[in-house]
């Protein structure tokens, strides 16, 4: 059993940031770095194994297929149970943390920037926890 | 009799001697003081009611050696303003004396079946019908008023040709037409041309019979200049047809304001869209940078993260002026208020 850690971001800066704070965190060692949703999509089609389990950090604002278009095409997929979504976002708008919460697979809704409290937090949940 | 304060008086006009005498007898039998001035003919009559208006009533004999028949009608009507005029005919002119009536005259009475109290009577009943008349001619008069110099433009229309056959003086003011183009126009020759198809179905829709509507519509003005007006509509008899009285109120301003606030509403939602996305996005950065800098051990190249903070505030400085741009935009409101308020 493993768990993978993906970012979904098109800011470089956030992608170095959060891969910074994921890996001193201890979530994850080497987290996968994806632009936009259809990128993260194809690798998923691609590698997915039985038996592992996905942490995705999912931006909204996104060229190519944003948060949202990603999040509608995992849920076709057969190992959408699998995946675990934490949202992350610059956006402060009430309203998109009222969509995200139709989504099964989203465990979290973070703003910007993502800190070591909230990955910390994020480790401690049983579902994470067990993996590491 | 105690019917006036005052003691009546009587012109009347009567050639004959014997038919003078006659009617002056009645009178003098039935009423109390009775102030009488006689002539001969039309000239003296005129003369007289040039000079003199305190008549209670006329009594005017139909045939004068100087007129007579219609003409002496019409002169007399016309002379003798609010005084009521009583014919006295002889039995062959009884048709025209029935004629008389439509004329403007108050009662006909013939010569041979004349008596004292069918005398007195109709002196009275005229002089009150007559008050009534002048009554009713005024608040008519008012009426039209209302309508004539109402500040709203108004008209009436004929449903059935569409042709104005009534405009006020305030929809020759805003339309630039003159009340002679105007009834020489139809509804149509108001409506632009883009138009016509939505007033064709209006037509079509029967909803002219309705017994009120309002709508918004577009106006040509005699200038060329398109005015947006708010039309209340209601369905009138005028001259015996079926027509609508239309009242217009003009828009144009109100449409105007309402597109300048429209347009100011929408730079203001991109300001609040760019403050929650757009700003956010830097200042996420500078923060992110910041929690990884708490945490800095030597592993990360410290040059990272300074590079990371200096793009984060250029991008902020950005985003910033660029909603000082919009601000000013919403302030400096680019559409022309002035452009309909030339008319006013």
């Amino acid at each position: 059993m493993k768990l993978n850690v993906q970012i979904i971001d098109d800011d470089q800066v956030i992608i170095f940031l959060h891969k910074v704070i994921i890996k001193k965190s201890g979530l994850s060692a080497d987290p996968a770095i994806f632009s936009n949703g259809q990128q993260a999509l194809n690798s998923l089609l691609q590698n997915f194994q039985q038996g592992e389990r996905y942490l995705i950090f999912l931006d909204i604002n996104m060229p190519v297929m944003d948060g949202w278009q990603f999040l509608d095409e995992i849920q076709k997929l057969p190992f959408e149970k699998s995946i675990m979504v934490v949202m992350v976002t610059s956006s402060i708008d009430a309203s998109d943390k009222i969509k995200a919460k139709v989504y099964s697979q989203v465990i979290d809704f973070i703003e910007k920037p993502l800190k070591f409290d909230a990955c910390n937090k994020l480790i401690q949940l049983p579902e994470i926890a067990h993996f590491l | 009799m105690t019917f006036f304060t005052h003691d009546i008086q009587l012109l009347i006009i009567e050639d004959n001697p014997g038919d003078y005498c006659l009617i002056k007898e009645y009178i003098d039998e039935q009423l109390r003081n009775p102030v009488i001035r006689h002539v001969l003919n039309f000239a003296q009559a005129k003369d007289l009611l040039q000079r003199e208006i305190q008549f209670d009533a006329i009594l005017l004999d139909l045939s004068l050696p100087d007129l007579s028949g219609t003409a002496l009608v019409e002169e007399m009507i016309a002379l003798s303003g609010i005084i009521p005029i009583i014919v006295l005919t002889g039995i062959v002119d009884k048709e025209f004396g029935i004629k008389t009536l439509s004329m403007g005259v108050l009662d006909y009475l013939l010569k041979d079946e004349l008596n004292g109290p069918q005398l007195i009577r109709s002196i009275f009943y005229s002089i009150e019908r007559k008050k009534i008349n002048i009554k009713l001619h005024s608040s008519e008069e008012n009426y039209r008023n209302l309508f004539q110099y109402s500040p709203q433009p108004m008209w009436v229309f004929d449903l059935e040709s569409l042709y104005f056959v009534h405009v006020n003086d305030a929809a020759v003011n805003h339309y630039g037409f003159t009340n002679a183009e105007f009834l020489g126009m139809t509804i149509r020759d108001i409506i632009p041309t883009n138009d016509i198809a939505a007033f064709e179905d209006i037509i079509e829709s029967h909803k002219m019979n309705l017994a009120y509507f309002t709508a918004l519509v577009h106006h040509v003005r005699k200038d060329g200049k398109l005015i947006h007006v708010d039309i209340q509509s209601n369905p009138i008899i005028y001259n015996g047809r079926k027509a609508r009285l239309v009242l217009a109120t003009d828009i144009s301003d109100r449409m105007q304001y309402i597109k300048a606030i429209e347009e100011q509403n929408k730079k203001l939602q991109e300001i609040a869209w760019i403050q929650s996305h757009v700003v956010r996005a830097p200042l996420a950065r500078l923060m992110g940078t910041i929690e990884v800098l708490k945490h800095q051990n030597q592993d990360i190249p410290a040059n990272a993260l300074f590079d990371s903070i200096l793009s984060s505030a250029d991008e902020l400085d950005g985003v910033l002026r660029e909603i000082v741009k919009k601000s000013e935009q919403v302030k400096n409101n680019p559409s022309d208020e002035t452009q309909c308020s030339n008319y006013r």
